[in-house]
Order: structure tokens, then C-alpha cells, then sequence
């Protein structure tokens, strides 16, 4: 069976990493943010267990790391969701152009 | 407790300054539980008892009987310590031993001050190599590193006997005179004539049983509102028994830090009694001025002493002495420049390890430098021998941290002038002079206390003491200070209508004298007449505070005259005063105004370019006559000017006048010696003349020896331009008797020029007060807010009111502006927009991360 390198793992994270902040960057519903972080985090997901795979000194802690992420999305996602529903109940909108009461 | 005092008799000295230190500390204590326990004045218990044994509401005479009999003790003490110097016959080494002790104050540097052991063996192999080989080079041995210390100690010479003496009997006298001239302080209440105070409204209790102030109190009643206080009998006596400690530690002090310290003590103590009657505005404003005028002095003191601890390492006299002029032998021979400063320049080469050296200058050019001596002789200095000049072997110019070498000339100049400016301070001498005639707002023995034993003779005795460290730019200085200052006082004191002021303008010309003969190199003449002067100027000043007593506080000479009927025993004891001041024949004034006069003579013949030094002492004994004898015959003689203060005239009680009598006795006969007639066999100066500095045998021999020839001379035109004087006085003050109105304040220019006082507090009033308070008044106006808002300056605003707020104000306003500025121009960054947010940060890292891959390459 022929084994894939390291590069193809990383690439595939680049590109989940790069769709993550165009999405960030480029939505203006407040959900759809959220979903382009979850890229982002799963793109360093990605990296994460890549390495742990194919280098040798980081077999454990890659894994460790990668299941931490999963755990902080779930509660970042928690908190952020918290943050756009109070969002909505006040602006009845969740468009982020809308949120700017506190710029300069 | 006797085998103490014999085998230090100068214990005695100490004991004898700390009594009336603890007459003080006696009359502090009293006075503090006093205070404290007034508030249960009304109770009968422990407390209540307190405040009335120590005193109660009226002043308690008691605490005035301590101080008096303590000081009484003090003179007996420093009359016998004299008697027992005199006729102690041990030599000198072991009368040092026997009469100066010394204690550490503070010391920064070794314990020891005798060389350690090591070096002494060097020193004696060197001087055994010297005697086997005198050509070769020997290594000199480490000199020791002098300590750096402030010390308490005491050194009774012949100086210090005498004038110990004469503080303690003088103030004694002074002290008795006082228990009846500060009578009136004795009761609860004393009314000030010379205060007005705005009268209390409706003020309730009226006569203060529960007033926390009694002593500022003022009774509603009466028509006039004339200040009423509590008396204040002992607070005078504390006063005077500090002022009486302070001058005594002064006079044994042995090196120059204690007599700072007592010297300080002196000029708050004239502060504090100078202003006793303080609710007057001129008493508190003449305080403040003496003690002011006296800080300037003191500046320059305190700069003399930090030049002389910097470079001698030392404040000690002898060892001060020792450091600035050459030892007069080593183990092996005469030195040359025995006793004499010994200017030196810096050699053009170092050594081989390239400390700078100094050498000799040629013969005929002045040194830049003046070598210092190691006080004690541990190695060997080598005194550069006079033959050979510029060959001599050189000295080190610096050997450890604190013992240089070498002093700049000029910094030991600055040194001996910054010494004299605290003496010129102290001893009233021009430009510093205008605070003593102020003084006389104090009660008058103050004044005596203050002019005759005490602060003005401080500064002389300092000049005396200091003598060695004066350079001969110094003296000169010192003496043509002298000579102006009795001159410009003699002067003024013709006119003057205050029966104090003419005194006190008599005492800065005589200190004049003082300094004059001092600055020319008449050591004895000048401190003999610091002693005569004592006595007799306190006989003058006690006699004046009899007359003023007797006329009931009536101090111008306008409306006195006729006294002499009425007050007997002081008019003729102020005659005798009279006399002596003036220097008539076989009064203790004459020996030592004959002896200034002869020295200053022979220096201005030895010095021809120097006749004004002659002159003016000359024509002020002349002066001096005359404005003695005019103010006896205007208080004494002639019709009374005032019948009202003339009918009133008592004599004082004997508690005043035993002391008149006593100074009297003094005035005649302090100075005498045998026979009479010869100033030179005065017991006095002989005494004083063996503990005459030793260097001044071999400085001022040619001027001892011109002084031979001249004094005849010298003596008898003083004594004619003196009887001149009087004779002057007689025809104008006696024959014709002037009524009161010849006497005002008015005349021509010339006369009121001398009544002015030479404009002194004039000129000084417009060079120095009015720019300073010109000053301060500009600051403050510089710092006063444009009443607009901050931001802008009002154009209508005086310039001088936005100084301030265009520097400082401006200064750091603009700094608040420019942050201002820069938050205005960044809140378009946080714009709110989140996209816009993502996207910086995006690209941040995008370039951040660039940056790293291209830098890491």
C-alpha cells in the first residue's frame, strides 16, 4: 500500500485554513462566522494529527492536541452562539455590519 | 572627686560652662510642667500642686535666684581656673595634657590616630640608613590615613583662662543687674506701653481665669488698649542661661566645629532675647534682622570650615595650625621655614608612577599652592631647604583621601576670609553692621550681655583663635574692615539721640579697634582691648539701663539732663565708663587703646602705603571722647530738658547699682600691671601674650620692634586727640547746655546723613530687599491663571500673567494636546466593522509571516 507523505495533509489544511478566513472575512451573517472559524480550528486539526502521524517525536501529543481543539470548538461555538442569539433578541438581525455600536 | 579635678584641672572649665546650661534645663523643666499642668490649676490634687509650685499664675522669682546663683558659681569657678592656670607650673607638654581633653563626636576613618607600630620601625631603620649612607634615596614610609572626625573637646590656654573669666564675672554682674531691671516682669500681669492691640469685642471673661492665651489677653476696660501679658521673669533668665552656656563652650571650644555649633546657639539666643518684647513690631522685626544679617556671616563661616575639613582633614586648632605652617624641628635638626606657610607650585614632572609632585618655586615668585604638614611626624617630611632652589626634593601631592599634599592658594585665602565673614557677622563689622544698633529693641542688660561679654565678642575671639589660619591678604582684609567699620560707627554715633544707640555704635567702633589691631598684627593689643572693652562697655550699658529704669523707660538723651543730682552713684559710675572708653590715663581703656594705637602706627610706618590703617583710629579716639563725653554731659549735667521725666528720675535700687559699682572697680583697674604708667608691663597683656600665636615672633618682628620707637608717639597723640575730643564735647555740651530743640532730628546734609546711619539700611533695603520682593512678586504673578479658558490666552491679558502659561503650563498642555490628536487621528481604525477587522488581521499575519520565511532564508 502505497503511503502518502506529509505534504498532501498539509496542503488539505491550507486549504480548509484559507476557506475558513475567506469565510470569516467575507460573511455578514453572524452563524455563518462561526462556521468559518470551525474551519479554521479543523484546519489546525488537520495539521495537528498529520504531524502527529508522520513525525516521530509527537505520536501522543499531536492526538491529545487535536481532541483538545475539538473540545474548545464545542465550547467556543457554545459561548459564541450564546452571543449571537442575545445579538438577535436585541437587533433582531444577526448581520455583524450591524454590530458596530462600539467603534471609534 | 578631688584627685579629678587635680589631675585635669580643666574639668573645672567644664563644669563651669554646664551650669548655666543647667540652669537652663532647671528653668525649661519648671516651665514645661507649668504648661502641662495648668489645666488642673483648680484641682487641689498632684498635678494642681505642681502647676503652683512651679510657679502658679504669677512668675516665680525662685527659678531667677538659680540661674543668677549658678552663673555666680560659673565666675567663681573661672575666677579661680584662671588663678590655678597661672600658677600651674608644669611644662608645656604636660599642660596640655592637664588642660585639653578630647572626645569623639563622630568619626569616619581609623580609631587610631597614633601611627601604627610598623611605621614607627620604618621610620627608625630610615633614620639609621640615613645616618650610614645620607646620599642614597630611602623610600619614605606610608603616611597614615588621617581620620575624618568631629570631636567635643575643650583647650584652656591663657586666652581662654582670661576670657572665661570675664564671660562668667561680666555676666554674673549682668545676671544681678537683672534681677532688678526685669522687675517689672514679675507680676501676672504686665502692661506694654509700646503695644496697642485693636480692642476684643464683647470678649467674655474678661480677665482671662480661663483663658487659654493669658498672655495675649487684653481686658476690655480702660480707654486705652495697651497690650497686657503674663510677666515673663524666668522665661528672661532661661534665655540669658542658654546665651551664657553657648558663649562659654565657645570659648574653651578646641577646634572649629564646636564653635560653629555654640557660635549657631549665640545667634539664636540674641534672636530669642533681642526679641523678648516680641508683640512690639520693631522688637520682632529687629530680632529677625540680627539674626538674619548673622546668617550671611555664617554662610561664609560654614564655607571656611568645609574648605579647611576637605583639604587639612581636620577642624582641631592646634592640628590646623600644624597642617598649614612647617614644624619647627624634626628628630635630626633645625628646619628652615619654621612656622611659616611654605607656598609651593606643581613640578612640571610627575614621578616615575606619575603622581603629580610639587616643588619650591624660585626665589622671587609666588607659590600657587601651599604645602600641608602631616600633623603628627610620623615619616619624615622633607621641609625643601632653602638652598638650591627649584633642586629640593618633592613633596607627594596627594597621599591618601583626605591628606593633600597641597592646598590651592586661593582656596586658603577663601578659607580665612570665609572664617572672618562669620566673625564680621558676629562682631558687627561693616557691611554686616546693621543689626546691633536694632538690637537695642531687646531689654538693655540684654544688650549689655550682648555687647560687651558675649556675641560681639565671639567674632573677635574667633579672629584670635583662628589666627594662624590667616594669610596675609586675610589680615590686611580683616584689618581695613577694622578700620572703616570704627571709623563709619564712631561716626554715626555722634549724632545719635538714643542714649542706647550712641553705645551701641560705640561698641562696633571699638570692636573696630579690635579688629584693626588684630589685622595688623597686634594679637595682644587687640584682645586686650576685647577684655577692657567688656568690662567697661558693660558698665556703660548697665548704667544706661539704670538711667532708662530710673527715668521710667525713657531712652532719648533729649529730654534727660540734670540727672546727676538725682542719680548719683550712676552718674559717677558711667563717668568712669566714660573715662575708660575714652582711653584716659591709668584706666584699663587706655592701656589697650594705647597699645592698638602704637602697633597700628608702627604698621603704617613699615607700610607707608598703608597710612589710612593710622589715620582713622587716630582721628575716631578723637571721636570716640566726644561722643562719650557729649552723651554724660547731655543725660547728667546742664537743665532738665523734661521736667516731667526729670521729677520722676529715682536712682535704682542697690541690686542695680552694686554691679555698676563692682564694673566700675573693673573698668579702672582690669588692665593694671607695674609700674602704672607702662603700657607694656599691663598684667593682662602679658598674660595674653603667652598664649600669642608662636608664629607671630618671627612674622612680626620688625613690627614689635617699630613699635618700640613709636609708642610714645602714637600714645601721646591719642591721648591728645582724645582730650581734644572731650574738650570739644565740654565747650559745646557743657558750657552752653542746648535746650532740647538744638537737639532734633534736623540739620544740614552732612548731619543728617550721620543720623541716617551712612544710608546703610537704605542702600541695603534698595539693592537687596525691594529686587527681592520685586521678585517675588513677579513669580507670583507669573503663576496666576488668565481667568479665560485654558486653551487660549487672552491677548488682553498682561504678559506677565501668561508667561507662565505659555512655558511651563504650555509645556505640559501641549503634551496633552498631542495625545489628544493622535486618539483623534486611530478611532477611524476601530471602525466596527468585523470583515474589516478579519481582513488586517489576515494580512498581518500573512506579512508577519512573509517577513519570517524571507529573514529566516
Amino acid at each position: 500500500m502505497n503511503e502518502i507523505g506529509l505534504t498532501p495533509f498539509l496542503l488539505l489544511g491550507a486549504f480548509l485554513f484559507a476557506c475558513g478566513v475567506v469565510c470569516v472575512a467575507a460573511k455578514r451573517n453572524a452563524v455563518g462566522i462561526l462556521m468559518g472559524v470551525e474551519l479554521i480550528l479543523n484546519a489546525a486539526n488537520v495539521n495537528l494529527v498529520a504531524f502527529a502521524r508522520f513525525s516521530t517525536g509527537f505520536r501522543l501529543e499531536g492526538q491529545v492536541f487535536a481532541l483538545m481543539v475539538v473540545v474548545l470548538a464545542a465550547a467556543e461555538a457554545a459561548v459564541a452562539l450564546a452571543i449571537i442569539l442575545n445579538f438577535y433578541n436585541n437587533h433582531a438581525t444577526v448581520d455583524v455590519d450591524k454590530a458596530d455600536e462600539l467603534r471609534g | 572627686m578631688l584627685d579629678w579635678f587635680q589631675s585635669v584641672p580643666g574639668r573645672l572649665y567644664v563644669v563651669g560652662t554646664l551650669l548655666p546650661l543647667a540652669a537652663f534645663a532647671l528653668l525649661l523643666i519648671a516651665g514645661g510642667v507649668r504648661a502641662l499642668c495648668r489645666p488642673f490649676r483648680q484641682d487641689g490634687g498632684f498635678a494642681g500642686s505642681l502647676y503652683w509650685l512651679c510657679g502658679g499664675d504669677v512668675p516665680l522669682k525662685t527659678g531667677a535666684y538659680v540661674s543668677t546663683a549658678f552663673m555666680g558659681l560659673a565666675a567663681v569657678i573661672g575666677v579661680a581656673g584662671l588663678v590655678i592656670f597661672l600658677t600651674d607650673e608644669t611644662t608645656n607638654t604636660e599642660r596640655a595634657a592637664r588642660w585639653s581633653e578630647r572626645v569623639d563626636w563622630l568619626r569616619l576613618g581609623p580609631l587610631e590616630t597614633s601611627s601604627p607600630p610598623v611605621w614607627e620601625k620604618q621610620r627608625e631603620e630610615r633614620s639609621k640608613q640615613r645616618r650610614a649612607d645620607p646620599t642614597r634615596t630611602i623610600p619614605e614610609p606610608p603616611t597614615p590615613p588621617t581620620a575624618l572626625a568631629l570631636e567635643l573637646g575643650y583647650k584652656i590656654d591663657h586666652l581662654t583662662a582670661v576670657v572665661f573669666a570675664m564671660v562668667t564675672v561680666v555676666g554674673t554682674l549682668i545676671f544681678i543687674f537683672s534681677l532688678g531691671y526685669m522687675k517689672d516682669e514679675t507680676k501676672e500681669f504686665v502692661e506694654d506701653h509700646e503695644v496697642t492691640v485693636a480692642p476684643a469685642e464683647g470678649e467674655p471673661g474678661a480677665h482671662g481665669s480661663h483663658d487659654r492665651h493669658p498672655s495675649l489677653h487684653a481686658p476690655g476696660h480702660g480707654h486705652d488698649h495697651h497690650l497686657k501679658r503674663r510677666g515673663r521673669y524666668g522665661r528672661f533668665f532661661l534665655y540669658l542661661s542658654l546665651f551664657c552656656f553657648s558663649m562659654l563652650n565657645l570659648v574653651i571650644a578646641d577646634n572649629l566645629f564646636q564653635v560653629f555649633v555654640s557660635w549657631e546657639l549665640v545667634g539664636v539666643c540674641s534672636f530669642l532675647l533681642i526679641g523678648f518684647y516680641y508683640e512690639r513690631p520693631s522688637a520682632s522685626f529687629a530680632a529677625n534682622k540680627a539674626f538674619i544679617v548673622n546668617r550671611i556671616g555664617d554662610a561664609g563661616f560654614l564655607i571656611g570650615i568645609l574648605i579647611a575639613w576637605t583639604y587639612l582633614g581636620t577642624l582641631n586648632f592646634e592640628e590646623l595650625n600644624k597642617r598649614v605652617r612647617a614644624p619647627v624641628e624634626d628628630s635630626h635638626r633645625q628646619l628652615p621655614f619654621a612656622n611659616e606657610f611654605v607656598p609651593v607650585r606643581t613640578a612640571k614632572e610627575p614621578d616615575r608612577k606619575g603622581n603629580p609632585q610639587l616643588e619650591l618655586p624660585p626665589k622671587d615668585e609666588p607659590g600657587t599652592h601651599i604645602a600641608l604638614f602631616p600633623v603628627s611626624q610620623i615619616g619624615h617630611f622633607d621641609a625643601p631647604s632653602t638652598s638650591g632652589h627649584g633642586k629640593t626634593r618633592p613633596v607627594p601631592a596627594q597621599q591618601t583621601y583626605t591628606t593633600y599634599g597641597a592646598m590651592p592658594y586661593w582656596l586658603f585665602v577663601v578659607m580665612g576670609l570665609g572664617i572672618f565673614l562669620g566673625c564680621v557677622g558676629k562682631s558687627a563689622q561693616v557691611p554686616l553692621q546693621t543689626w546691633l544698633p536694632d538690637a537695642m529693641e531687646g531689654p538693655t542688660p540684654v544688650s549689655a550681655l550682648i555687647h560687651a561679654a558675649t556675641m560681639v565678642a565671639a567674632g573677635v575671639y574667633l579672629v584670635g583663635r583662628a589666627y594662624p589660619l590667616f594669610a596675609p591678604e586675610v589680615l590686611l582684609i580683616i584689618a581695613y574692615i577694622g578700620a572703616i567699620t570704627l571709623f563709619i560707627s564712631a561716626s554715626i554715633a555722634l549724632v545719635q539721640t538714643d542714649i542706647k544707640r550712641v553705645l551701641a555704635y560705640s561698641t562696633c567702633s571699638q570692636l573696630g579697634f579690635m579688629m584693626l589691631a588684630l589685622g595688623v598684627g597686634g594679637w595682644v593689643a587687640g584682645l586686650l582691648h576685647l577684655i577692657t572693652h567688656a568690662f567697661f562697655k558693660a558698665l556703660l550699658f548697665l548704667c544706661s539701663g539704670s538711667v532708662i529704669y530710673g527715668c521710667h523707660h525713657e531712652q532719648d538723651l533729649r529730654k534727660m539732663g540734670g540727672l546727676k543730682s538725682k542719680m548719683s552713684i550712676t552718674a559717677w559710675t558711667m563717668f568712669v565708663g566714660v573715662l575708660a572708653i575714652s582711653g584716659a590715663p591709668l584706666l584699663s581703656g587706655w592701656y589697650s587703646k594705647d597699645m592698638i594705637l602704637s602697633v597700628s602706627l608702627a604698621y603704617a610706618v613699615i607700610h607707608p602705603e598703608h597710612f589710612l590703617l593710622f589715620l582713622l583710629p587716630a582721628v575716631t579716639a578723637g571721636m570716640t571722647a566726644y561722643y562719650m563725653f557729649r552723651l554724660w554731659f547731655l543725660c547728667f549735667t546742664g537743665s532738665p530738658r523734661d521736667a516731667h521725666v526729670h521729677e520722676h528720675a529715682r536712682e535704682s535700687p542697690w541690686v542695680m547699682t552694686l554691679p555698676l559699682l563692682v564694673l566700675a572697680v573693673f573698668s579702672v583697674c582690669v588692665a593694671w600691671g607695674w609700674p602704672l604708667w607702662n603700657v607694656e608691663a599691663s598684667y593682662l597683656g602679658r598674660v595674653l601674650h603667652a598664649s600669642e600665636p608662636v608664629h607671630m615672633h618671627d612674622e612680626f618682628r620688625a613690627l614689635r620692634i617699630k613699635e618700640q620707637d613709636v609708642h610714645l608717639l602714637a600714645g601721646g597723640l591719642a591721648l591728645g586727640v582724645a582730650a581734644a575730643g572731650a574738650a570739644i564735647a565740654f565747650v559745646v555740651f557743657f558750657r552752653k547746655a542746648p535746650d532740647a530743640n538744638t537737639l532734633y532730628a534736623t540739620g544740614p546734609a552732612w548731619y543728617r546723613f550721620l543720623l541716617r546711619k551712612w544710608y546703610f539700611d537704605e542702600a541695603y533695603d534698595a539693592a537687596f530687599l525691594k529686587p527681592t520682593v520685586q521678585l517675588a512678586h513677579l513669580s507670583a504673578a507669573a503663576d496666576k491663571r488668565p481667568t479665560d479658558t485654558p486653551h487660549t490666552p487672552s491677548e488682553a491679558e498682561p504678559p506677565a500673567k501668561r508667561f507662565d502659561f505659555l512655558t511651563l503650563d504650555g509645556f505640559l498642555n501641549a503634551i496633552g494636546q498631542a495625545m489628544d490628536t493622535v486618539g483623534r487621528a486611530l478611532r477611524s481604525v476601530q471602525s466596527g466593522k468585523l470583515r474589516a477587522y478579519v481582513l488586517a488581521l489576515a494580512l498581518t499575519a500573512t506579512v508577519l509571516l512573509g517577513m519570517l520565511a524571507v529573514l529566516a532564508k
